[in-house]
């Protein structure tokens, strides 16, 4: 059922990329994506290597942390922020440094919001969870305006909304480990992992549509 | 000859002067940035902010942590604008309240 929302909602951000910025002649880069090798096709494979490679890394960072093993946490946490780099580094390579270096802090803020949502569960801390579920919702806007900023045909709520469904799928990780329900912490990774699909290929077609030259075919 | 003109046309594109108090400066907020980063105005100048951003940001004076009452504007939403007069000498450190990363300087002398 999540999954056919998460796929509806990248639906919904793909019908209304089309609706909001590019003109019906504007969807060359369709073509251009099909016409393997393409940068564009680069651009959506490294986009989705980088976006699940994130949710792998922060399960490992999230529960060795549960578990109280600190040489793994930190060792999972400083891979954890190589790919945030990584993220912030394409993000820059497309929208230019600037926006690298202004993405990055907002990138690891949600990060951030994990690790206390993850503190909460380990200590039994309601509160600390709660706030942390209510900071990572109102990154979800941020994270939507940044990207709605950079491509005027990223709408901010669909992108919010993917972006929303990204830290349930996460947090759905973070509970099933907390619960040492292993099983079911897998199956929720492999889940957040294949939801990272539906952000990373709408960006990266509405980067190859914004930006046909850096995109053409090789 | 022409390499002295052309030399000079291009030092003098790229000297960065301080502002006259009357110009109209503006600093756009885009992609969760103040641009530009750093303003040298004089004293009196109106520098105006306006947000590019689909979210609220504020113009704030001192750090995150450490405001202090040289001027805040609140929370503004894309589109909206924020315009201070600087009028005495100082260098006037401001950030963005709900994105604390975003800060910025402007330096009146």
């Amino acid at each position: 059922m999540k999954r056919f929302k998460s796929t509806f909602a990248a639906l919904a951000l793909g019908t209304a990329i089309a609706l909001t910025g590019i003109a019906s002649s504007d969807f060359s880069f369709i073509a251009t994506a099909q016409a393997a090798p393409s940068k564009a096709a680069d651009l959506r494979l490294a986009l989705n290597e980088l976006l699940s490679e994130h949710v792998t890394l922060a399960a490992a960072a999230t529960q060795a942390a549960l578990r109280g093993r600190k040489s793994e946490f930190e060792a999972a946490a400083g891979a954890l922020d190589m790919n945030s780099q990584d993220i912030a580094g394409a993000i820059g390579s497309v929208y230019g440094k600037d926006a690298g270096d202004a993405f990055l802090p907002l990138w690891r803020k949600h990060i951030g919001f994990f690790v206390d949502y993850t503190t909460g569960k380990a200590t039994g801390s309601k509160k600390k969870q709660d706030k942390a579920v209510k900071d990572l919702l109102q990154y979800a806007t941020d994270f939507g305006a940044f990207l709605n900023s950079a491509t005027p045909a990223l709408p901010r709520d669909a992108v919010a909304d993917l972006v929303k469904m990204h830290i349930v799928s996460l947090k759905d990780v973070v509970d099933a480990q907390a619960a040492r329900d292993y099983k079911l912490a897998f199956e929720k990774i492999r889940a957040a992992s294949h939801h990272m699909q539906m952000i990373a290929d709408p960006l990266a077609d509405a980067i190859a549509a914004q930006f046909p030259d850096k995109f053409a075919a090789k | 000859m022409l390499v002295r003109i052309a030399l000079a046309a291009f030092i003098s594109s790229v000297s960065i002067a301080p502002a006259c108090a009357d110009d109209a400066v503006k600093v756009d907020i885009k992609l969760f940035q103040f641009k530009p980063k750093e303003l040298v105005v004089k004293p009196g100048t109106t520098v105006t902010w306006t947000n590019g951003d689909a979210i609220e940001h504020s113009v704030t004076a001192g750090a995150p942590g450490k405001p202090t009452e040289a001027f805040d504007s609140g929370y503004f939403t894309k589109g909206g604008s924020y315009a201070h007069t600087f009028q005495a000498p100082g260098s006037f450190n401001y950030f963005c309240k709900r994105h604390p990363n975003m800060h910025a300087v402007v330096k009146v002398e």
